[in-house]
């Protein structure tokens, strides 16, 4: 994107101002509003797969 | 020469064929008074396979326009009616449809809205809706009806307006009357109205979202695009009125006129009682030698600002009956509107605003003449007031 | 999805149709719940989203977290906006003007609020009228996205900020209001209560809703750490609790016939569901005994419909 999207004139939205480009939220930083961090330890990893099935951000991939 | 059909029928089953010929891919619809006549037409021809639609039997009118908004969205050709509380109980969904860009076309069979109840015509079910954001036409006899309904599909779905429609028709004074029609073949509509190709649809080959969080941010720039797409669907309105005009030899205007040439009065409705108003005016001219026309205001929204201050030029009063009341306000919903409009005009002229015919009281071809009369003489005198009420026992 | 009945956890699907960077608060379960919903449908599916929390965040412009079709409308109308969108994609299909070959799940979403109080006549509406779609309520048993006030699926004496313990009152006052029930009076095909707590169980039952064809009604509790006032991380555990303490019993109702999914030999007593929650601190023994009389007796009414299914 050239501009922001806060900086776009009310001409260069899309149509009802639709979103087009599927799961852009991805682009979008979260977690600078928390107060508590997880951290993996990895040595204990079993690879059973059910953290990636307990997260809600999907953050946790095989 | 195209293949004409001609056939007396009650106006509500006129316009149930000519959302047949438009081909309709779904219709979401809940009964009310005066619009029932619509609907359950429009369901037998489902039933009997003429109409190739989905028609669902919603619980509500809130119901009704959110399934429209489904069937739209999935990029159906979308059809509704609806009338007074039913219109009141979409409410909510109303301001929505516009904003989500849905070309749905819906009857409204004008009602009074409540209370006391009554099921009688006038406009306010209409003027409780000004300000969602549909385009908001008005049809004065069956014919007109027929042919809006059909236009109604070509503009909201042309690609440079995507909005939704109401066409306008007077409940029972016009939706129960059995009128002349000249009906259209398939074949005439196939070629003036190919089936609706959506800009946008929900299908998973092409994931979109619709119906956003609107941040500070972002919300003033969606209305302002909501606001110059309605206002620039007037020239798609106008261009799709001669393509009519020109296939089938029917024209229509955003205003129309009867009668004005060198008029110092005029006239000024929306909807069936123009027709009184047309024996009034022909009265007048030609039994009291009077100079006096009526202007039947077709386009309600967007409203034609420029087409109006071109035709009431050189004109001394203006007469717009209003069939609603804006409570405590300044005027009737139409008369307050024209007296914006060409209030920073030079040479305005004299805007009297009358209120009548609500909750079905007739307005005569008599009430036409005392109005006419009446607002040439507020002109005289020079009147300042803000409406008046006419046809109401005092 | 066959992979599923052997319940091992890295054998569910990898597919995402829900993407990171919504806004959801620490440890909501609900968001987990839509996660699993998510990789159970993958991409053929459309939803149809009620106003809440869930709309909220995955849809501030310009981020959207969907990888499906969605559309939002307004807050009562999901089920109504479903049967839109899947009246309008049958008429379209019929027509051949939508493509054909391949099945596509209709979703409509909502919270409880949207569900069990404004959004009631709308769902009704929508499974009497038998649309081929699936109805999900995410349940987290009060208005959280307006700020924790009390819905007719409050439980029985949780605090809320319309239903607050004080003096006089000991918060709800009322019974949450069954709607997996009223569902099933609709004789529709399908109707089951999931919980993101057993993802199994809960994706299973997605399945079947799909494979049917005909109205199917999902009712799931979704545990909110900020409205239930508890720690983030108890969410899971305290969707576990309500199962083992019975309050929230997981079963599932396939053409009117009951089936329990999740059985326990021994269950725990309510106090051990409700005492991590900040919003029933407040009850005595005296309301804790009532409310275990209570959940004992709606469990013993499932049983016996069960039974009868089975007899």
């Amino acid at each position: 994107m050239a501009k922001n999207f806060n900086e776009m004139t009310w001409k260069e939205y899309s149509l009802a101002f639709m979103v087009t480009r599927p799961g852009c939220s991805a682009e979008y930083r979260t977690g600078d509003w928390r107060s508590q961090k997880p951290v993996v330890d990895k040595s204990k990893c079993i690879k059973c797969g059910i953290w990636e099935l307990r997260s809600r951000w999907g953050s946790v991939k095989r | 020469m195209h293949k004409v059909r001609n056939l007396g029928i009650e106006v509500s089953l006129g316009i149930s064929e000519a959302v047949k010929l438009a081909d309709v891919d779904a219709i979401a619809a809940y009964p009310i008074t005066p619009q029932t006549h619509i609907v359950e037409h429009l369901s037998e021809l489902v039933a009997d396979g003429e109409l190739n639609a989905e028609f669902i039997p919603v619980e509500s009118e809130h119901s009704a326009m959110s399934v429209c908004a489904g069937t739209a969205a999935a990029g159906a050709r979308t059809y509704t009616a609806t009338s007074s509380q039913g219109l009141a109980l979409m409410n909510e969904i109303l301001f929505i449809i516009p904003a989500l860009r849905l070309p749905i076309v819906m009857t409204l069979a004008n009602r009074a809205l409540s209370g006391p109840i009554s099921i009688w015509n006038d406009h306010s079910d209409l003027m409780s809706v000004r300000d969602t954001g549909w385009i908001a036409i008005f049809a004065e006899n069956g014919q007109e009806a027929f042919d809006l309904t059909l236009q109604s599909f070509k503009i909201a779905e042309d690609h440079r307006v995507l909005l939704p429609i109401s066409v306008n028709i007077d409940g029972f004074t016009l939706s129960h009357v059995i009128e002349p029609h000249e009906f259209l073949s398939q074949e005439e509509v196939n070629e003036f109205l190919p089936p609706y190709q959506p800009l946008v649809q929900l299908n998973p080959d092409k994931p979109v979202s619709m119906g956003m969080v609107g941040i500070p941010e972002i919300f003033f720039e969606a209305k302002k695009a909501q606001d110059v797409a309605l206002i620039e669907s007037k020239a798609v309105i106008k261009e799709v009125f001669k393509d009519f005009g020109d296939r089938f030899g029917r024209y229509y205007n955003v205003i129309e006129s009867y009668r004005t040439e060198d008029a110092e009065t005029l006239l000024l409705t929306m909807g069936s009682i123009s027709e009184t108003a047309m024996e009034a005016i022909d009265v007048m001219r030609d039994e009291q030698g009077r100079r006096v026309g009526l202007l039947r205001l077709r386009l309600w929204r967007p409203f034609p600002v420029d087409e109006l201050r071109e035709m009431v030029k050189g004109v001394k009063t203006l007469a717009v009956i209003d069939r609603a009341v804006s409570f405590g306000g300044t005027g009737g919903p139409v008369a307050g509107e024209i007296r914006s409009a060409l209030y920073s005009t030079a040479d305005r002229p004299y805007v009297a605003s009358f209120i009548a015919g609500l909750g079905g009281r007739d307005v005569t071809v008599k009430d036409f003449m005392d109005m006419a009369a009446l607002a040439e003489k507020m002109e005289a005198e020079g009147e300042i007031h803000e409406y008046k009420m006419i046809g109401v026992r005092e | 999805m066959d992979a599923l009945n052997v319940y091992a956890a890295k054998l569910a699907p990898q597919q995402e149709s829900l993407a990171p960077g919504h806004r959801a608060c620490q440890g909501c379960a609900e968001l987990l719940a839509v996660r699993l919903v998510a990789k159970t449908l993958g991409r053929d599916y459309i939803i149809a989203n009620a106003t809440g929390c869930l709309e909220i965040v995955t849809s501030s412009f310009p981020h959207s977290a969907w990888q499906v079709p969605w559309i939002h409308v307004a807050f009562e109308n999901a089920a109504a906006v479903a049967s839109g969108v899947e009246a309008g994609i049958k008429s379209l299909k019929k027509k051949g003007r939508y493509p054909v070959d391949r099945k596509i799940t209709i979703v409509a979403q909502a919270g409880d609020g949207g569900t069990v109080d404004i959004g009631l006549q709308a769902l009704s509406g929508a499974l009497e009228r038998g649309h081929d779609f699936i109805y999900i309520c995410y349940d987290n048993e009060a208005y959280m996205n307006t700020g924790i006030q009390r819905s007719s699926s409050t439980p029985y004496g949780a605090a809320t900020t319309t239903s607050p313990a004080g003096k006089e009152s000991i918060g709800q006052v009322t019974m949450k209001k069954n709607v997996a029930e009223i569902a099933v009076a609709h004789d529709i095909p399908y109707v089951a209560t999931a919980s993101p707590s057993y993802p199994f169980d809960l994706m299973e039952k997605v399945r079947k809703a799909a494979d049917m064809e005909g109205p199917a009604y999902i009712h799931v509790l979704a545990p909110c750490p900020t409205g239930w006032r508890m720690a983030p991380n108890l969410a899971v555990s305290i969707g576990r609790l309500a199962v083992e303490t019975k309050v929230f019993p997981l079963y599932e109702v396939v053409n009117g016939e009951y089936r329990m999914t999740v059985q326990y030999k021994h269950h725990r007593p309510v106090k051990d569901y409700l005492k991590p929650q900040g919003r029933f601190r407040h009850l005595q023994e005296k309301e804790i005994e009532f409310i275990q009389q209570y959940v004992d007796a709606s469990y013993e009414k499932l049983l016996k419909k069960i039974a009868m299914s089975e007899g």
